[in-house]
């Protein structure tokens, strides 16, 4: 075992200017579940529609994204990478196991059943020679990769070689994609089937590192990992270590809070007093028949918590991470704006008006509930491969559930009370301490402060809110709070928590609203009222949109049809950015 | 072509091959020849291209050329391989082995993928993709500038009147009195994209039509509404966006035009073939509700 270099993560000396929004997270027809779900899009597909070029859709129709995205990795799934699209081939060699006709149909059902007979070749190793072809699999690595090459352009368009590790412990979800920050002299990609143990997917990228191979692994769907994602014990069952959680940060700087299968940011049941936490949830295990799963250890605020508490008590923290957002969607696009949405899964399952209103026999993964969720945010100097990775490595992150909402937050020792009316607040905000992502440390007394500016997407709705959410730790327990730090439409920061609601312009036959209530921009600047210097504590903003319709709402007026009783017709779409932590002095 | 010449020949056999061959893959096989009973022939030819590919081999796998003794082994190897084949094909244990058909149908669609890989198209043919598909090869105009912002979040319905003041005051010289602005206030050669992405689309469409007007750059102008209030701003540099020529588009041109004629050459093809066949298929089992295996994926 190499022993790999430790990660410095530098801290700018210029501010990082710019936003940049884009997915970290998409499926093509080499993923063999995207493919199976009627998928025939390449990484090509995927990058053009990313940059804002029309693709092809079903039914002869063409998509487009409204706001092209600034970055894109395509992430299929490494596990026999590639394989069931090879079964389209008329000279396949089995082209007359009935398998691989399954594969072929364009019937939605007989062609899902190819997912199944792949899953079932998995557990039972029965029919596997169908599949077991690695060949095939670096020969389509090899694909990707030349794809992302084709259309990265620095400074206007940043791609990513990348994959999805895909592994689930009796159905507990343990998903990561790992995202290279180059594609110079890459490795194939460590599967599933190689491990289904986290820790050596970190094993591989570590010692990808000490070959100058630097990639992170984002894990997902904590939400459906049953309580296995943030378990307070390694893959082993042993309790957490100092190595441990350096490994773990060292390798997973950020995760995805939000994506299409919901939001993994926290529950009502663990977030009582949090009248935003019912928001896209979905907490079905996938595939498992309707199991629900546990809610401690999967959900992202908890694991906050946790980590300050393990910061403590023992001195490390292995859940210090940032947060990313992505759609996750199988369908070769990221149709990722709620007016706009043409497929999640996939062309045979969702990709049609029809197909989507009608409820669907594609009953073992119910695809109604999901979200059309997720993007990533990235302060960076420039759109580069280089510096937005580095922007992931730094935290400086924030994810979205799809709009494009500018969030900045400081957080320092000092900021004058009136920072926000000088034209160079940015570089001030920089200067007097660290912004999203980073960790204040000290021994003052004196509370921080918190710089915070937030603008609505230019092309969309008004904020109702910003909202800070604090976590801290005392006397081995955790705990939460939520602050409203400013409201819309003059309403007052009362001394109870909640606020009254911003109201409701969505009419939601025709799907639409007004941006009549709400703010374009909110801005605050925030002292601690109860800060507590001996005890780690962590801080992230949560900023809040008027309500809008929903993706289905869309699709009902579209149709003529009244809105839905089976899901929310309208939505509050947030961003949330990576937390500051403040960490005492030893 | 290298790994024997008598397994693609076997691939000529094949009725569907020669339709193939015959039409856009016939230069591909241009290797191959000789008699039908060529797999018993007593002689191994390791020529100097055979040698060039096995370096190659070695040095995608290794990143640097093999010793002279590396490369001695591979040859070894490589006759080893030859032998045992055509011993093989010989006793017709190629007959129906799933193994041999697959190496040979993925032979098939490599060999199909290096074809559009290396297809040249005729100049006229380029130029009419370039022509069919301009907007893709137009560069968006670029714009510096400086602007001065006025809230409507704060000032409500006087920002824009605000906003006129205090140009008239800029046209006299003096100072104004302006709000921060959650961006930059100096944005440098940014696209028009990234114009919309910061201040909204109708701050974007006044500023092309200002910068493309007679009064053009380094003057105050506005009030300019965007998605947060009013602006005044100065066009500090202005680069029209641009049709690239077809000369300078070429590379990028050649490569869209030989990903979407593969893609529709791959679909044309797979219609030919099809029709060469009748296609019968027995009746699904009904297919049963069973429960996943985790690691499905999704």
């Amino acid at each position: 075992m190499i022993s790999p270099p430790s990660i410095t993560v530098i801290t700018l000396t210029e501010p990082a200017e710019n936003v940049y929004f884009g997915d970290l997270h998409l499926h093509t027809r080499y993923s063999n579940d995207a493919f199976a779900f009627g998928t025939e899009r390449t990484p090509d597909d995927a990058y053009r529609y990313a940059k804002g070029e029309e693709v092809a859709h079903i039914g002869g129709t063409r998509i487009q994204l409204g706001t092209p995205f600034d970055f894109m990795a395509v992430t299929d799934h490494a596990e026999n990478l590639g394989v069931l699209q090879t079964f389209t081939d008329p000279n396949h060699p089995d082209r007359d196991h009935p398998i691989v006709k399954r594969a072929n149909s364009r019937d939605r059902e007989t062609r899902l059943q190819g997912l199944y007979d792949w899953s079932n070749a998995r557990r039972t190793g029965e029919n596997m020679e169908l599949f077991d072809h690695p060949e095939v699999g670096r020969e389509v690595w090899r694909k990707i990769v030349a794809s992302a090459d084709r259309h990265n352009a620095p400074g206007e368009f940043t791609t990513f070689a990348a994959y999805e590790w895909t592994v689930a412990i009796d159905r507990g979800n343990l998903h990561r994609c790992v995202i290279f920050e180059d594609t110079k002299g890459l490795p194939m990609p460590f599967s599933g089937e190689d491990s289904d143990n986290p820790e050596d997917l970190w094993d591989y990228l570590d010692t990808q590192r000490a070959h100058n191979v630097d990639a992170v692994a984002i894990p997902h769907n904590m939400n459906v990992s049953d309580g296995r994602m943030f378990a307070l014990v390694d893959f082993a069952g042993e309790p957490l270590t100092a190595s441990y959680a350096v490994q773990r940060m060292r390798n997973e700087p950020v995760v995805e809070i939000t994506q299409a299968k919901g939001t993994s940011e926290t529950h009502p049941v663990m977030s009582p007093n949090d009248e935003f936490a019912d928001f896209e949830l979905f907490p079905e295990l996938l595939v498992a028949e309707g199991r629900i799963g546990k809610v401690p250890g999967s959900y992202v605020r908890e694991a906050l918590r946790n980590g300050v508490r393990l910061q403590a008590e023992e001195g490390y923290n292995p859940f210090q991470f940032g947060f990313a957002g992505a759609t996750d969607f199988h369908s070769g696009t990221s149709a990722v704006e709620e007016n706009n949405m043409s497929s999640m899964s996939g062309d045979t399952v969702d990709g049609t008006l029809e197909e989507r209103l009608t409820t669907s026999t594609w009953s073992r993964m119910p695809f109604q509930g999901r979200s059309a969720a997720g993007l990533t945010a990235i302060w960076a100097p420039e759109n580069t491969r280089e510096e937005l990775f580095a922007g992931i490595r730094r935290r400086e992150t924030y994810a979205t559930t799809g709009p494009r909402i500018t969030v900045r937050f400081f957080g320092g020792w000092h900021y004058d009370s009136d920072i926000l009316d000088k034209n160079d607040w940015v570089r001030a905000g920089y200067a007097g301490g660290v912004p999203m992502g980073g960790v204040l440390r000290g021994s003052a007394h004196a509370p921080p402060h918190f710089v915070v500016w937030a603008a609505k997407d230019p092309k969309g709705a008004n904020l109702d809110r910003i909202q800070l959410i604090k976590g801290w730790t005392d006397d081995g327990e955790t705990f939460e709070r939520i602050y409203d730090l400013t409201l819309s439409d003059g309403r007052e920061v009362g001394p109870t928590d909640k606020a009254p609601p911003v109201g409701n312009t969505v009419d939601v036959w025709k799907a639409t609203y007004t941006n009549d209530i709400g703010a374009a921009t909110l801005r605050a600047v925030w002292t601690d009222p109860d800060f507590d210097a001996d005890v780690p504590a962590f801080y992230y903003l949560r900023v809040i949109e008027i309500p809008t319709p929903r993706w289905s709402t869309y699709d009902t007026a579209a149709a003529g049809l009244p809105p839905r009783g089976d899901l929310a017709p309208t939505l509050q779409e947030r961003a949330y950015t990576s937390p500051i932590w403040y960490q005492p002095d030893e | 072509m290298a790994t024997g010449g008598s397994r693609a020949r076997r691939i000529l056999r094949d009725p569907l091959t020669h339709f193939l061959a015959l039409g856009a893959l016939g230069f591909v096989f241009y290797a191959i020849g000789g008699g039908s009973d060529e797999a018993r022939q007593r002689k191994i030819t390791i020529d100097h291209y055979e040698l060039q590919r096995l370096t190659a081999l070695w040095h995608a796998q290794w990143r640097r050329p093999p010793t002279e003794a590396e490369l001695s082994g591979m040859v070894a190897d490589r006759i080893r391989e030859e032998v045992f084949y055509r011993e093989a094909l010989a006793l017709n244990l190629d007959d129906n082995d799933a193994l041999v058909r697959r190496r040979l149908a993925d032979k098939l669609e490599l060999a199909l993928i290096d074809v559009v890989a290396m297809t040249e198209p005729k100049e006229g043919e380029l130029r009419a993709h370039y022509n069919a598909n301009l907007e893709r090869y137009r560069e968006s105009a670029e714009l510096s500038l400086t602007h001065k912002f006025f809230n409507a979040d704060e000032r409500g319905e006087r920002a824009a009147a605000d906003a006129a003041a205090a140009l008239e005051r800029l046209h006299q010289g003096d100072a104004v009195d302006d709000d921060s602005f959650h961006a930059s206030k100096t944005l440098t050669e940014q696209s028009s994209q990234r114009l919309v992405r910061v201040f909204g689309t109708a701050f974007r469409d006044a500023l092309l039509t200002r910068a493309s007007g007679p009064d053009g750059a380094d003057s105050w102008f506005g009030p300019v509404p965007s998605a947060y209030g009013f602006h005044l701003v100065r066009i500090d540099t202005f680069t029209p966006s641009r049709q690239r020529d077809f000369e300078d588009a070429r590379e990028q041109v050649l490569e869209d035009w030989r990903r979407e004629t593969g893609d529709a050459e791959e679909e044309q093809r797979y219609r030919e073939m099809l029709a060469l066949y009748e296609v019968e298929v027995a009746p699904y089992p009904a297919a049963k509700s069973q429960p996943l295996p985790s690691n499905t994926g999704d």
